[in-house]
């Protein structure tokens, strides 16, 4: 894998923001004019995206000397993104894979809960109280039976 | 827009990395950057993804106009995908500890509470059935004497056998002693 080389402003740092794994989850928003816009939320996000790295791309192309320059440093910070993008989206892939697989397993683990605190428990609490009952009954049979066997 | 007249406004998040970083390109309020952001973004969007997004392998020969398109629509995906990522890290950690709290409530029911009353339930069975053997053989009538139990409704745990949790420190006493064997 080719080496990446430390990028300039206004990317300088960028790989710490790249890094998904110990960036801050902090967020912040941004009050944009609706016209125009998605109505859905990701979409939406991809739209400011758009706008925020137009901004940013335009600031990288101004502040180099030529246009050999300016085409060198887009596709150096290009050559960051793609590298840190493989990884995001299989990080992201098993994130949801794994949290789905957790979502089902509590779902499942809770049914089987329900099932043995709410009926079995109760069930076996209450055919106990019966077996007990029984028991004393039948005892009181068999000592009786046993009384007139007696010689 | 006419004068007096107010925009309609959406709050849109993003990670505040970004944010901050699309702020420092420039001296605008967060008014302003608001502005500037949905105008440039539609106009990206408009302009379509470029066909280089789907390519493999670097980006040769692309001028700087290409190359900036490709760049922002690559990054702006990317910080999509991030977004997305650093925001459910916090979902994956919930559902991870919920899943451990009913794995431990199960455990607990399956080892703590159920074993005693099933072991007890099958002892009475079991007591029952022996009763009214001796009953029969004494000339009584078990049918007679309260409290039948129709068995077809009940829990059938005549073979139940209470499942054995090995603790840690019985998995090693178990190796120390295998190896010790071996040995």
């Amino acid at each position: 894998m080719p080496e990446l080389t430390p990028l300039r402003e206004p990317f300088d740092g960028f790989d710490d923001d790249l890094a998904f794994e110990r960036v801050s989850d902090r967020t912040a928003t941004i009050s944009v004019p609706a016209p125009g816009l998605p109505e859905d939320e990701a979409s939406r996000r991809l739209v400011v995206y758009l706008g925020l790295f137009d901004r940013l791309t335009e600031a990288l192309v101004d502040a180099a000397p030529e246009e050999d320059e300016a085409a060198a440093r887009l596709a150096e910070v290009l050559r960051h993104v793609q590298a840190a993008d493989g990884p995001l989206r299989f990080a992201l892939h098993e994130e949801r894979d794994a949290t789905d697989r957790r979502e089902l397993m509590t779902r499942m683990r809770g049914k089987e809960i329900a099932l043995t605190r709410d009926w079995m428990i109760p069930k076996l609490h209450e055919e106990i109280q019966r077996y007990v009952a029984r028991v004393a009954a039948l005892r009181e049979a068999v000592a009786d039976a046993r009384e007139r066997d007696a010689p | 827009m006419k004068w007096g007249e107010r925009d309609e406004r959406v709050q849109v998040e993003l990670l505040e990395v970004d944010l901050e970083r699309a702020a420092r390109a420039g001296p605008l309020d967060s008014w302003a950057l608001g502005n500037e952001l949905a105008r440039r973004g539609r106009l990206v969007a408009a302009g379509g993804r470029p066909e280089e997004l789907d390519a493999v392998g670097p980006a040769a020969g692309l001028g700087v106009a290409e190359l900036r398109r490709l760049l922002i629509w690559t990054a702006a995906l990317s910080s999509v995908h991030r977004f997305a990522y650093v925001t459910t890290r916090g979902t994956a950690a919930r559902a991870a500890e919920a899943e451990r709290r009913a794995y431990e409530e199960k455990l607990s029911l399956d080892r703590d509470r159920l074993p005693d009353l099933k072991e007890q339930a099958r002892d009475l069975r079991a007591e029952i059935r022996r009763l009214e053997v001796e009953l029969r053989r004494r000339g009584g009538d078990p049918e007679r004497v309260g409290g039948a139990i129709d068995w077809d409704r009940t829990l059938a745990v005549d073979d139940y056998e209470p499942p054995r949790y090995e603790s840690n420190e019985d998995r090693r006493a178990r190796a120390v002693d295998f190896f010790r064997r071996i040995g």
